[in-house]
């Protein structure tokens, strides 16, 4: 029988050995963990009822809430359980695959082992055709001075032939509180699966929100992924997506808004580890203010991974002349036949542009909006459900009229 | 009346217009024609505007009031517009919901209420086959991915839903095939009548035979040299602009 505690323990030994990465590890350089290292951190009591919150979203399907970092609650059915359950009568093989912290790459990613030493417990789901929408919200809710902290943990298989679509909510309630919020999220995306993929990111200005997301895709699988970040704090999101069997297909949206003082770090890293797997990667940032922000990206193709086709592209528009965005898009290619683009932009808005909107009587703000609504409507548009879709809308759009 | 005033206008401290003059009354279309580098382009774009085009003396005045304070959403709400040879593509931004702000800006403007979506799409759908249009432009990003003709098919578009009093249109027909002539030349006479002014800027006699101008401007580096009737068009046709020259010379 294996428990959370041994893996925490496992981690948290690993973690003594890596520590926290220096600025010289190129992920890292340009992210300064200074001032999140100073700090300490208090554990909260959990009160239930805590929770009278309307959320900015309710989606009307089946419903996952962490509250603390505490599963309060989750559908009791036999696709929905928690991982302290999944353990009790798991075999060594799964009980390995939770040791993501001996992973090889792993001391790029000490947020991850963090997790690993410290999560109390997770949900496992299994979706398929019947058990296929899933909402999860990760709320960090701390009224002190203090910053408390909280691990979330959740490992989702989309099974074979399904098609699915999670939501994943990371949100405060209060705009003000300190927390350090981390989480973990493994996606399988077993054969003939596909899965979309939801992050929204509504965090308070004074957190840290630490997220590492891992997507390995089967044969024949499909993930189509969108980021939202609505408010941040300190933001730092790993991406890291495994294409290992052939034709598999991935596309990896993400949509940033940086004002006052965010800090939006966007890591993402696809690694074609099989012959014919296609990727497709567009962060659009806008940054306004005294922000910061940060893409990184990396498509990796290891020898013989031929015949593959990936597109990774960043492209910002810059509103103030205080923000900052760091750009690296990066492709690291070991054999021939490939076909791989990638680029990179950062510009003011269209000049000509807001000038021919004027021309036709539009006003200068509303000519912005209009052309900020276009340059994010390229990852908006595929949003499939209508509910969700207005939400971002009027996410974005209020946004842009502050 | 429409009227421009001893205007001088310099870009980066060059020269490109000097002390250019034109005076147009309501019903009136005047043409404007000049050699490449004449002036012709910057006429229009500080006409609309744009910035970097410094009027260093002289008037545009529309109505008796000038419009060179106004910033160019005014200019447009005051009843000037502008066509442009080369119009903006707006990838992203959907033709109908562009034309619909555009309109609803002017009526603002003008301290009149939106129009309705009823009223808007019952207008738009007799104004696109004015242009020979389907129904399908309306709803593709502005002039993104259009062709030259369907660009200039599009600010004629524009012109006949926003109504505007006074009308500059820059080479409205350059780069057009015969029929796309005909469609721009039918929705400038649609739009014409005996309340508004229409400056047509060309470098053909084509058009011309599709519409009846009430006057005649030969615009070279950056002056009026010469004004008339449709005959010095044909002169022009048959001699060119260094007959002109020449003259003046």
């Amino acid at each position: 029988m294996f428990s959370i505690a041994d893996i925490n323990k496992q981690a948290q030994e690993k973690f003594n050995k890596v520590g926290y990465p220096s600025s010289k590890n190129e992920f890292w350089r340009y992210t300064s963990l200074k001032k999140f290292k100073s700090l300490d951190f208090i554990s909260i009591e959990n009160k239930e009822n805590d929770i009278k919150h309307s959320f900015s979203f309710n989606l009307d399907i089946p419903c996952i809430t962490i509250y603390n970092g505490k599963i309060i609650s989750y559908p009791k059915n036999k696709n929905c359980s928690l991982l302290s359950d999944k353990l009790k009568d798991c075999d060594n093989i799964f009980f390995d695959s939770l040791l993501t912290h001996n992973r090889n790459d792993i001391e790029n990613n000490p947020f991850l082992i963090l997790n690993n030493a410290n999560f109390k417990n997770g949900v496992y789901l299994d979706l398929d055709k019947k058990f296929d929408k899933v909402q999860i919200r990760m709320i960090s809710d701390n009224k002190n001075k203090d910053y408390s902290s909280a691990f979330n943990k959740i490992i989702i298989n989309s099974e074979k032939d399904s098609n699915s679509c999670v939501y994943l909510h990371y949100v405060c309630l209060d705009n003000q509180s300190k927390y350090y919020k981390n989480s973990n999220i493994d996606i399988n995306v077993k054969e003939n699966s596909s899965i979309s993929l939801y992050n929204v990111f509504d965090e308070s200005s004074n957190s840290y929100s630490m997220n590492n997301i891992s997507i390995n895709q089967d044969s024949n699988s499909k993930v189509n992924s969108k980021s939202f970040y609505i408010n941040s704090g300190f933001i730092r999101t790993n991406i890291i997506n495994n294409l290992n069997k052939a034709n598999a297909y991935s596309r990896l949206d993400g949509l940033f808004f940086a004002k006052e003082n965010e800090f939006i770090d966007n890591n993402i890293i696809v690694n074609h580890n099989s012959p014919h797997t296609f990727s497709n990667v567009l962060y659009k940032g806008i940054l306004d203010d005294n922000s910061n922000s940060i893409f990184n990206g990396l498509v990796n193709v290891p020898k013989d991974s031929n015949q593959i086709n990936s597109d990774q592209k960043n492209h910002n528009i810059i509103l103030s002349e205080n923000a900052k965005i760091n750009s690296n898009p990066k492709l690291k290619i070991s054999c021939d036949d490939v076909k791989c683009a990638h680029g990179s932009t950062i510009g003011n808005l269209d000049e000509d542009a807001l000038f021919y909107l004027r021309s036709r009587g539009i006003g200068l703000e509303k000519s912005k909006q209009i052309l900020l609504k276009s340059f994010v409507n390229e990852i908006t548009d595929g949003i499939e459900s209508s509910n969700f879709k207005n939400y971002i809308d009027n996410s974005i759009e209020s946004t842009f009229n502050e | 009346m429409f009227k421009i005033k001893n205007l001088h206008v310099s870009i980066d401290n060059k020269k490109i217009l000097k002390d250019f003059n034109i005076n147009i009354k309501p019903g009136e279309l005047h043409v404007i024609m000049g050699p490449n580098g004449s002036g012709k382009s910057t006429l229009t774009n500080t006409i609309a505007g744009k910035e970097n085009y410094e009027v260093t003396s002289g008037d545009i005045i529309y109505n008796n009031k000038s419009l060179l304070p106004l910033n160019p959403e005014e200019r447009v709400g005051e009843g000037v517009f502008v066509s442009f040879q080369y119009p903006t593509s707006l990838p992203g931004v959907n033709n109908v919901y562009f034309l619909k702000e555009a309109v609803n800006s002017i009526r603002k403007y003008n301290g009149q209420d939106e129009i309705s979506s009823v009223e808007f799409m019952k207008k738009i759908k007799s104004k696109i086959s004015d242009v020979d249009f389907n129904e399908s432009f309306i709803n593709r990003p502005v002039n993104d991915g259009f062709s030259g003709g369907e660009k200039k098919r599009n600010e004629i578009l524009q012109l006949l839903m926003m109504e505007p009093n006074v009308a500059i249109l820059d080479e409205t027909d350059s780069g057009l095939d015969i029929d796309a002539l005909k469609t721009v030349a039918q929705g400038i006479n649609s739009y014409r009548n005996s309340k508004r002014s229409i400056i047509l800027i060309t470098h053909y006699q084509r058009i011309l035979d599709y519409l009846d101008p009430d006057k005649i401007h030969i615009l070279i580096d950056g002056t009026i040299v010469k004004q008339g009737g449709l005959e010095l068009v044909d002169t022009l046709e048959e001699k060119g602009y260094k007959w002109i020259q020449k003259e003046k010379a």
